[in-house]
């Protein structure tokens, strides 16, 4: 029997070393970068998805790309334009692009390819990226028509193969900035042509002009990218890069540990796990980026009759401790946010900074002064905190966090859990009470933030705020015209003001840090400019 | 043969129940695929357009009406999110179920089988208490503790295997463990007890009156009566197995059927759902019929009375 064992034994470990083998001879043979997502890749269609941007990011170019400069602040530089110019009255741009762009099957890039995309954007059936253009001439006529393969929209004119130019029907100072994100790839117009309706799904017809090509793609499984021998830029270190779908955290914690995956995004990692283990073991390995993201706890004025009153949503406000959520919940790794914009983002003035404050007997006081009093129970008034059940563990821990100091300063804030698309449905009907949740960037513009909350009622209620400022809503819907950018910033910041600091249309909570752990086989990396989990792997260094 | 025949026709109101059931269920729950779909941006064109597309706009009869068509034409329907063949992902996910779910199954049965005859044997002895601790176990732990607890172990800190599976042998044993060992329980601590009453039973004494072995009273007249109930379970877990093993699927990061229809309640992707669960409904049908088949094998009571 001991000699059976022994034996049992003695094979698995041999088979092991065989495995372990194996592993290590793959990654020093092909330099490959090791990565893990915890959801699926879904799509590598830019226009069909708002936030799986993994291949899009390197496989696609866009016309700009935007870095952060040494003061942190993003800035938008030329990728596949080489030179562009602004009309005066800020509607009309003219562009220029490279001339020796070719996409990964070896045609050559060119303008028709430009036009195409974006008509593509504005005009395919099913496109989350629509809205983007919607500045652009003839979007009106265009928009999910699907008529996108016989002729450009009108607002986008090709001279030549390398020269193109945009009419806008208004000025709109952020629409470059849009051209640099991430939804703005530029596809080849003959490959999506002949992909049809697998476009977005089929590997094959995944043909760029970025740093990576999609060799191979399994649903729940991963994907593995190789490098496009046509790539105009510079090489980048790691020929290939293997990403795997490992959903479980834990797992993915322990492949890290492994040196099976050369970059932990802590994201869905446990709070405490991250404090734990990788703050203390890899303290030197962690690559810290802020989120260009403000979290915040949206307050519905139009389904509870306390909610409805600006003093209760201040009351409300004063009543959450968001520094020792920060401190408690997220190890510290964020900061207090007073406004809509976060730090870094075009828009963002220290001036609307410092205004709100963790005053629980002020938040008494101001109930009581308006007339609140306890019911038997002993609270003010009643409101529900709708979950995502999507969330991650810390942003759970936070909604309770701030359910239990309300709780304690007399605001019954109950927690109510829904699966995600549950959840979804009710934010979008204007259903909810309350919930938690962040917005990040989609490109560098205060609009992003502002006009996709208040640039109308039924956006504001598709975001379950219930806001009816009419006035402040047209005011923000035309920002975006007002060509003359001191100004435009100046309106932004006192519609900001005007929504937060007066209206309490929101409870600014805080703007999150980004943490991500590198392996041994990494020196350096940059993050994703507005902090996405996803990130160009051309700015991943090998270490020697 | 009849009687294969004659269950499968049976099968045929449960699978037309199940068909309407799910359908129904599906557009009852909360949870909207197309907003689901749209994500963040969207107007009200955009959601108009997408529903008449999707053919959400017609009534839920006609809905279920061209459903039940598109099945007769082997059509489980194409999925809302990832615009492809339903039956084409099942096919991509079952192999990897079907991998995890065998080798759970031999783990199961072989191990079930083996320490509920010993202890069974061993009645009341170390190893009685030491098998029936292990089946405590299993059928104790929730799969997902034992999951972890296995990866820990044998991945992470010895090292014998892989953290995850790609599908190969190897990386499949400590998924299959996880997911068997709570079966591997249920039916050593079954055969135990059965094997235990059937020994007592008047021609076991006989056997051992006429001057059989041990071994030869067990196997041959003790084992193939204690049996009968075991086997039952058995096949049914193989049903179950294969129905999708989720929190293994998950833990180990394995692209299969459990994975495919979780991802699809979260997407809403009724077709995905309704194919998976159609699937899964086919395969448990499937395993009640060899129960069944394998109990009238054993048992010639039960092929005579037919």
């Amino acid at each position: 029997m001991k000699k059976l064992i022994v034996m049992v034994l003695c094979a698995l470990l041999a088979a092991s070393l065989f495995a372990g083998a194996g592993m290590a001879g793959e990654a020093d043979a092909g330099r490959t970068l090791n990565i893990a997502w915890t959801g699926d890749i879904e799509t590598y269609d830019a226009h069909m998805t708002t936030q799986d941007y993994c291949i899009p990011i390197n496989v696609f170019d866009r016309l700009f790309e935007i870095v952060i400069d040494e003061s942190g602040s993003a800035q938008l530089v030329n990728s596949l334009v080489t030179d562009y110019t602004v009309s005066e009255d800020g509607m009309t741009f003219d562009f220029t692009l490279r001339d020796d762009v070719k996409f990964s099957d070896g045609n050559q890039l060119t303008a028709d390819d430009v036009a195409y995309t974006f008509t593509r954007l504005v005009a395919v059936e099913g496109s989350q990226q629509e809205y983007l253009f919607e500045t652009v001439a003839g979007y009106e006529d265009y928009t999910g028509t699907g008529n996108f393969h016989d002729a450009y929209i009108p607002g986008i004119t090709v001279t030549d193969d390398t020269h193109f130019t945009i009419q806008l029907t208004t000025p709109y100072a952020g629409f470059l900035n849009i051209l640099g994100s991430p939804a703005c790839c530029i596809f080849e117009k003959s490959v999506v042509e002949a992909a049809g309706d697998a476009f977005g799904q089929d590997p094959a017809f995944c043909i760029g002009s970025g740093a990576y090509t999609l060799d191979s793609w399994t649903r729940d499984l991963g994907a593995t990218l190789g490098s496009n021998e046509y790539y105009w830029g510079e090489k980048p270190d790691f020929a290939s890069v293997n990403i795997q779908i490992i959903p479980d955290s834990d797992t993915l914690s322990m492949m890290f540990q492994m040196d099976q995956v050369d970059i932990l995004d802590c994201t869905n990692m446990d709070s405490a796990v991250v404090a734990a283990v990788y703050k203390t073991a890899y303290a030197e390995k962690i690559v810290a980026a802020p989120r260009l993201g403000t979290s915040y706890m949206a307050l519905n004025q139009a389904t509870n009759e306390a909610l409805a009153d600006p003093t209760v949503r201040k009351a409300i406000a004063m009543s959450i401790d968001r520094q020792t959520i920060i401190d408690q919940l997220l190890n510290g790794d964020g900061q207090v946010v007073d406004g809509i914009y976060p730090e870094g983002l075009v828009g963002y003035t220290e001036e609307n900074q410092g205004w709100l404050t963790y005053d629980p007997e002020g938040a008494v006081k101001l109930l009581e002064e308006a007339g609140y009093t306890k019911d038997d129970n002993g609270y003010y008034f009643s409101f529900v905190i709708d979950n995502d059940e999507n969330n991650s563990s810390t942003r759970q821990a936070v909604i309770m966090a701030i359910s239990d100091m309300l709780q304690k300063n007399g605001i019954n804030a109950t927690v109510n859990n829904n699966d995600h698309s549950s959840w979804l449905d009710k934010r979008k009907a204007g259903e909810i009470d309350s919930y938690v949740s962040t917005w990040t960037a989609d490109y560098n513009d205060p609009d992003n933030f502002i006009a996709t909350f208040w640039g109308s009622e039924s956006r504001a209620s598709g975001r379950s705020l219930g806001y009816t400022n009419t006035e402040i809503m047209d005011r923000v819907s035309s920002a975006p015209t007002i060509i003359d950018e001191a100004e435009r910033l100046a309106e932004y910041a006192a519609l900001e003001k005007k929504i937060i600091e007066e209206d309490v249309s929101w409870i600014p909570l805080y703007q999150e840090t980004h943490l991500f752990v590198l392996s041994n086989n990494v020196s350096d990396f940059i993050p994703h400019w507005a902090g996405y989990s996803d990130y160009a792997f051309a700015g991943v260094k090998a270490a020697n | 043969m009849k009687q294969v025949l004659k269950r499968l026709i049976g099968a045929i109101p449960v699978l037309i129940g199940v068909v309407l059931l799910i359908f129904l269920m599906l557009r009852v729950i909360p949870g909207n695929p197309v907003l689901t779909l749209l994500g963040e941006h969207y107007s009200d064109a955009a959601i108009e357009r997408l529903t008449l597309s999707m053919g959400l706009d017609k009534p839920i009869l006609v809905q279920f009406f061209n459903y039940v068509i598109g099945l007769f034409q082997g059509d489980l329907g194409t999925s809302y999110k990832y615009s492809r063949a339903v039956s084409e992902m099942i096919m991509d996910a079952f192999p990897y179920t079907l991998k995890l779910a065998c080798m759970g199954v031999v783990f199961a049965w072989v191990v079930g089988l083996t320490s509920g005859i010993i202890a069974a044997i061993r009645q009341n002895r170390l190893l009685d208490r030491m098998f029936m601790g292990f089946a405590l176990m299993g059928v104790s732990m929730p799969v997902f503790m034992t999951s972890l607890f296995l990866q820990y172990i044998f991945a992470f800190q010895l090292k014998w295997f892989p953290l995850t599976s790609t599908g190969s042998f190897i990386s499949m044993i400590l998924p299959a463990i996880a997911l068997g060992w709570n079966s591997a329980g249920s039916i050593a601590r079954m055969t135990r007890s059965s094997l235990i009453e059937v020994m007592q039973a008047d021609y076991i004494d006989t056997a051992k009156a006429k001057g059989l072995f041990k071994a030869a009273v067990i196997m041959k007249h003790a084992l193939k009566n204690s049996l009968l109930p075991v086997i039952t379970m058995m096949a049914l877990q193989l049903a179950s197995m294969l129905s999708g093993a989720v929190i293994t699927e998950t833990v180990f990061a394995i692209p299969g059927i459990g994975r495919l229809a979780t991802t699809a309640i979260g997407n809403r992707d009724m077709p995905v759902l309704q194919g998976t669960i159609l699937f899964t409904t086919v395969i448990v049908i499937l395993g009640n019929l060899l129960a069944d088949l394998l109990y009238s094998a054993l048992d010639p009571r039960i092929r005579k009375g037919n």
